[in-house]
């Protein structure tokens, strides 16, 4: 025989150990990943199941449901009050309400029980061929996950795309341009002013997913400050692929230094 | 009252019945708050040394409270010749002897599907701190599985407590068997509703032992209380106490019967406060099975044995400290006909054993005459009755050559019922007069082989040594690789390089059947029910998140995504949504994703798949449970909570990243709470329940309004049909709960979600429009199975479609049957079979243009009916089925047809399958275009600008980008980004919607274009505006155009709404 007490503590312990260190930026990834499902599923509906409902006679099963559901109950109706208070919903905030809420929970639940068997739990241990099939079947769920989450080749007719986009920025325009296309792509893109003129042009060679950015400073292309770029595949030399026109304010005389970046 | 209370003139009605002990100091009562008129007098009864002195009448006061002072003088009034010459108080309060261990004991409760009667006896007789007590409980309904329930969940940890069925109809037939079965040397009999003194059995058993000729004693029995006159006059017709003066009868030589014997009243039930040695009753003959409650005579079994006792040489004794309570019944006391059945009681036992005197008949005075008349008219058919009952008796007993009613089951071996595998009752069957193997009531399953009484004290761990897990793990793998089925077919799907279809089919099919088969066979553990459904439930989730593992693509989760976004970018709820201004108002779901990404770190895609994943659990566990609540059964439970899955809506829609899918799942684990509350009404875990009820439909209320009416729709009907429906315990309607419900939603639609009636009245109005149309001709119907976009659905599609809704429309009928004959009483399942009906009503709405979407809305609470409907049909049929594995593959198959039928209805053919969402390239993956436009915005022009866009692109932009998008025509920026040419108005719009930046997108397609990699079909023509449309505003050139994707542009507006 346990004391179903001790459980109370140990939760409560739990809680408050979680939510110091959620206080932690640095926290590893996967205890933070346990300790905030904790906190926000399962840890203030326990307890919480305990204050309300006591020990009396509730199965595994509906001590789990009663326990989910409230635990998301007061992440619900904890972040409104939260709200209400005109506090800033953040980690800490929501830390410190669950936890809280627990450990107040599991205190109360404490004071109101005195001496609460937990009953000697009765389960064998599993058969290893369903150790096994449960493995499998996890095995196997996981692979179709992967496998859903694996992009594949598109079908036939899918073709990628190129962002182009002209950018107002202090004393310049930022060009870029960015390659969602299925394979590497080169590239000419011509700056210039109005629709015609064209004062710059660049060769670019860029593979998917990979980033460029042009940034010219002070620049002035003509009396009406519209800066206009097109973009060309080389494939398609005459005809422009991708196009941006903005209008900048007049800065001084241009300046022939230019800067750009790439990114993948 | 009855004999105690004088003439009761004083008494006012309601009145309570309450003890006095004068052995200790007097304290003030307080009665507790009664549905309906509070009370106006208390009877208190006054004990001293556990000996009843007298009642007395004392007024109560509006708040239900007698004084001490009050209850002194009261007590004084009535009493004072009784009372002890020093006052009240003026004993020390003595602790009772323990009974001394002369004689082992057994206590037989009747019941006849009566749980919450029997549970508060149950516990009234364990309150008798008899430790070598044995307690045995008789079932007059066999298989009544509610009452095992009660007895493995409630009182299993009870030593000495047995479980007895008796298929014979009648009380006698169950004391009998009770009787049968007791191994004490003295045997008390008592009712399901009765609730008992502490001091019952100990005074019983001390009377019983006072003097060795005394072979019964009768005690005294009283009413809880006194609600109306109706139960005044009952009472003082047929109160069921002798007085409070201890009487020993004896039979003087050459008389019928003692002179002082009221017959009347013996006559009356007496028997539920009845103990007797249990050799003398058994060779005496038992009780007379042509006597009693459920035989044509009705009365007089317990008057029978009296005389037989006293004929045989034995002593009667009264024993007025000996108390037991009788609750009031549900059915409203009559009593002209309690006077008729006494009477044929009376003149039964009369003509039974030939007395020559006819039976002294004890009437109060002012008795109506009327009453009087129907007591001797019923005392002159009382022998016709007795006969005719004695013939039908012994035709049966001749029928089945045995004698009537005689038998001795104290060394007959006994079942082991096993419920769940988890909890176990021993049960002993009687059927036709000797035992027999018990019938296996829903979810229940024996113990093989059960070899003698009491043979295992512990028997689940032996019995579930061999597979612990059940197939649960067998059937997990099968599940996998239905998952895995569906996940090739998304993959051919994605690539374009064959048809999923099949393999999706195939893989839903693989989850549903086998385990469909496992819930629907009888002998499964409730733990691996459990199991299995967390498994499908989980399994069918994974359909809908294969189909979307990236990042979320439905229009309403874009939607509830940009709320978690904005909650968690402002740090505070309530962030207007342009796109749906109704789901901020609504924040549940999103508080508590926006809690789990912020503190576990998570994504807000990952913390939503989350979220919503374990409100499937919840959603299909809470199903279950509700479900067993209602019916006592595991099996019912389970095939309920695996049919719902057939609801149109199931995998997809509520499967998806919105408010429903969550609130729909507290909503269920509120009505389970609430069945926990209704069956636990009245005792100490109500309080406990009803507080958890409260919380959660406060959760459901914050996080969506449509599941949050149909919850408050839910629990005024219980309300209504428990205070309505015949033969219900009118306290157990949940008015508090569901007003506490009520004002918590009207709080938050006056306070926070105003504008939750300028969202919903449209639709309903609108719905209620196009049915008018359609049926007057004005409108034409909708054709079925015809998406908005993209092919229509094969023609085998409509088969299954309308097969599943022919064949859910034929079992409807038979799991309304079961209703009405095993549940008609049951206010929740009534209301349920209610919502089954009203779901066949909404079909003929799918055709209606404007209302088929309401319906299917509708079809997420209404469905919760249907499961449970066809679920009680399943489990009927299964269990008086011959061939009980055909019957299991028949649900199985009725499973598989309605859940295709659900899914074909609720999802178009081309939408079930993931789309190229993410398309695989040289070097990584690239995501779809308007999806990585919008994070170009939400990274290059900082969040929170006022946008126009197409519906999906606004979308994306509020939730990937950021931004406050307005799409539609509130304001009307559909007509200008669709128009040709600027129009002077246009400008001004903008201007006055304080746009900024304009996302023009070239494709033409209505359901989310730019959430995948775009290839046109061939079959869909137009699929991009003209030139004219989408270059507009490059012709008028105020507007800079920022960036270019081919199919997605954006502008900079601000210089051409502000010339």
């Amino acid at each position: 025989m346990t004391d179903r007490r001790n459980d109370l503590l140990a939760v409560a312990l739990w809680a408050a150990t979680a939510a110091a260190l959620l206080q932690f930026d640095s926290l590893p990834e996967g205890l933070r990943l346990v300790a905030g499902l904790s906190l926000v599923l399962a840890l203030p509906g326990y307890a919480l199941s305990y204050v309300v409902l006591g020990t009396r006679v509730l199965g595994p099963v509906e001590r789990t449901v009663v326990t989910v559901a409230l635990a998301l109950t007061v992440s619900i109706l904890g972040t409104l009050l939260l709200d209400l208070l005109s506090l800033n919903l953040s980690s800490r905030t929501w830390s410190l309400l669950l936890a809280g809420t627990t450990v107040v929970a599991c205190a109360i639940a404490r004071r109101a029980q005195t001496d609460v068997p937990r009953e000697r739990s009765t389960r064998r241990a599993p058969r290893p061929r369903d150790v096994a099939a449960v493995g499998v079947a996890v095995a196997i769920t996981w692979s179709a996950v992967v496998l859903a989450r694996t992009p594949l080749r598109p079908p036939n007719g899918v073709t990628g795309y190129t962002q182009l986009w002209a950018l107002p920025v202090a004393g310049g325009v930022e060009f870029g341009v960015a390659s969602h296309e299925l394979g590497p792509v080169r590239y000419r893109l011509e700056v210039g002013a109005d629709e015609h003129a064209t004062r710059r042009w660049v060769r670019l060679r860029l593979s998917p997913r990979e980033q460029w950015t042009w940034l010219v400073p002070g620049v002035s292309f003509s009396p009406s400050n519209v800066v206009t770029a097109r973009l060309y595949r080389a494939d398609r030399p005459h005809s422009p692929y991708r196009y941006v026109r903005l209008r900048v304010s007049p800065r001084g005389p241009a300046s022939t230094a230019h800067r750009s970046r790439r990114t993948p | 009252v009855g004999g105690t209370s004088g003439d009761g003139e004083a008494l006012a009605v309601p009145a309570a019945v309450r003890i006095v002990d004068l052995d200790a100091p007097l304290t003030d009562v307080g009665l507790p708050a009664r549905p309906g008129p509070p009370y106006r007098s208390l009877v208190a009864v006054a004990r001293m040394g556990g000996e009843p002195l007298g009642a007395a009448t004392i007024s109560v006061d509006a708040l239900g409270w007698v004084s001490r002072e009050q209850l002194a003088a009261g007590l004084y009034s009535e009493l004072d010749g009784q009372l002890p010459p020093h006052g009240i108080p003026g004993r020390t309060h003595r602790r009772p002897k323990k009974r001394s261990r002369r004689h082992s004991l057994s206590v037989v409760v009747t019941t006849r599907a009566n749980p919450v009667g029997l549970e508060r006896c149950l516990r009234s007789i364990i309150d008798c701190d008899d430790d070598s007590l044995e307690i045995i409980v008789v079932e007059n309904k066999p298989g009544f599985a509610p009452t095992r329930h009660l007895l493995v969940e409630r009182f299993e940890a009870i030593p000495g407590l047995r479980y007895v069925e008796e298929s014979r109809r009648g009380l006698s037939h169950a004391r009998n068997a009770g009787l049968a079965v007791a191994e004490g040397d003295i045997v008390a009999f008592t009712n399901d509703d009765i609730v008992v003194d502490p001091g019952w059995l100990g005074r019983s058993a001390k009377a019983i032992e006072r003097s060795d000729d005394v072979a019964c004693v009768a005690g005294l029995i009283l009413p809880l209380e006194v609600e109306t006159d109706a139960d005044l006059r009952l009472e003082r017709f047929a109160g069921l106490c002798w007085g409070l003066r201890r009487r020993t009868y004896r039979l003087e030589d050459g008389a019928d019967l003692p002179p002082s014997l009221p017959h009347t009243r013996c006559a009356a039930r007496s028997g539920a406060n009845t103990t007797v040695r249990a050799d003398v009753a058994r060779e005496l003959g038992w009780f007379d099975v042509s006597l009693g409650a459920g035989t044509v005579v009705g009365r007089g079994e317990d008057l029978d044995l009296y005389i037989r006792l006293l004929r045989d040489g034995h002593a009667v004794a009264y024993e007025p400290s000996a108390i037991v309570w009788r609750a009031q019944s549900d059915a409203k006391p009559h009593v002209r006909r309690h006077a008729y059945r006494c009477g044929i009681g009376v003149g039964a036992v009369r003509a039974k054993h030939k007395l020559a005197s006819r039976p002294r008949v004890v009437l109060p005075s002012g008795t109506p005459g009327g009453v009087r008349r129907l007591e001797r008219l019923g005392t002159l058919l009382g022998p016709a009755a007795y006969l005719v009952s004695r013939i039908a008796a012994r035709g049966r007993a001749r029928w089945l050559g045995r004698p009537a009613g005689r038998l001795d089951a104290r060394r007959t071996p006994v079942e082991l019922m096993l419920l769940g595998g988890e909890k176990a009752i021993e049960v002993v069957s009687f059927r036709d007069g000797e035992v027999a193997r018990p019938p296996r009531a829903p979810g229940w399953h024996r113990r093989e082989p059960a070899v003698g009484r009491r043979a295992a004290p512990v028997p689940t761990v032996a019995a579930r040594a061999a597979a612990p897990w059940g197939a649960a793990p067998m059937l997990m793998l099968i599940a996998a690789i239905g998952v895995a089925l569906v996940a090739v077919g998304d993959a051919l799907a994605r690539s374009g390089t064959g048809d999923g279809r099949m393999l999706f089919w195939a893989g839903v099919m693989t989850v549903v059947l086998p385990i469909a088969y496992r819930l629907a066979s009888e002998d499964v553990q409730r733990g691996e029910r459990v199991v299995l459904l967390t498994v499908f439930g989980l399994a069918l989730y994974c359909v809908k998140f294969l189909r979307d593992p990236f990042a979320f693509t439905y229009a309403d989760e874009l939607v509830h995504v940009a709320n978690v976004n904005a909650i968690l970018q402002t740090g505070h709820l309530l962030t207007p949504n342009s796109i749906l201004p109704v789901t901020p108002l609504y924040p549940g779901l999103e508080s508590a994703t926006a809690a789990l990404a912020s503190l576990a770190g998570l994504s807000p895609f990952a913390a939503g798949i989350v979220i919503v994943g374990v409100g499937r659990v919840l959603l299909t566990l809470g199903f279950f449970l509700f479900v067993e609540t209602l019916t006592g059964s595991t099996r019912t439970g389970g095939i309920a909570a695996l049919m719902y899955a057939a609801a149109p809506n199931y995998i997809f829609f509520t499967g998806q990243y919105s408010y429903e899918s969550l609130a729909l799942a507290l909503a269920i684990v509120t009505v389970f709470v609430l069945a926990r509350w209704m069956r636990a009404s009245g005792s100490a875990d109500s309080s406990g329940w009803s507080i958890v009820i409260v919380l959660v439909t406060a959760a459901t209320v914050v996080t969506h309004h449509m599941t949050t009416y149909a919850l408050v729709a839910f629990l005024l009907a219980v309300s209504v049909l428990t205070a309505v429906l015949p033969g219900v315990r009118s306290r157990a309607a949940p008015w508090l709960i569901t007003g506490a419900a009520v004002s918590l939603t009207a709080l938050w639609l006056l306070t926070v979600a105003r504008r939750t009636d300028d969202y919903l009245a449209p639709i309903i109005k609108g719905a209620i429009a196009a049915t008018s149309d359609t049926l007057s001709g004005e409108a034409a119907t909708r054709v079925l199975f015809r998406p908005s976009a993209g092919p229509p659905a094969p023609v085998w599609e409509h088969g299954v479609a309308i097969g599943s809704v022919v064949v859910l429309m034929l079992v409807m009928p038979f799991g309304l049957w079961t209703v009405w004959s095993r549940f008609r009483t049951s206010p929740m399942v009534v209301a349920l079979a209610a919502a089954g009906v009203l779901y066949g009503a909404t079909l003929p709405l799918r055709l209606v243009p404007g209302a088929w979407e309401t319906a299917s809305r509708a079809s997420e609470f209404l469905f919760v009916g249907v499961a449970v409907v066809v679920a009680l049909a399943g489990v009927e049929r299964l269990a008086t089925s011959r061939m009980p594995r055909l019957g299991r593959w028949a649900i199985a198959g009725f499973a598989g047809i309605i859940i295709s039928g659900g899914i074909v209805a609720g999802s178009p053919s081309e939408s079930r399958l993931a789309p190229t969402y993410r398309i695989v390239s040289d070097d990584g993956a690239v995501d779809p275009e308007s999806v990585t436009a919008a994070g170009w915005v939400g990274s290059n022009l900082g969040h929170g600008n006022r946008f126009a866009a197409e519906p999906s692109d606004a979308r994306l932009l509020q939730s990937y980008g950021r931004q406050l998008a307005i799409a539609g025509v509130y304001p009307d920026v559909q007509d200008i980004l669709h128009a040709r040419r600027f129009e002077p108005w246009m400008p001004r719009l903008l201007r006055d919607a304080r746009i900024r930046y304009v996302s023009v997108d070239s494709r033409r397609i209505s359901a989310n274009p730019g959430l995948y990699a775009f290839s046109p079909p061939s079959s869909w023509t137009a699929a991009l505006f003209p030139g004219s449309v989408v270059g507009k505003f490059d012709r008028d050139g105020r507007a800079d155009r920022l960036f270019d994707s081919g199919h997605v542009v954006i502008y900079d507006i601000r210089a051409m709404t502000h010339d």
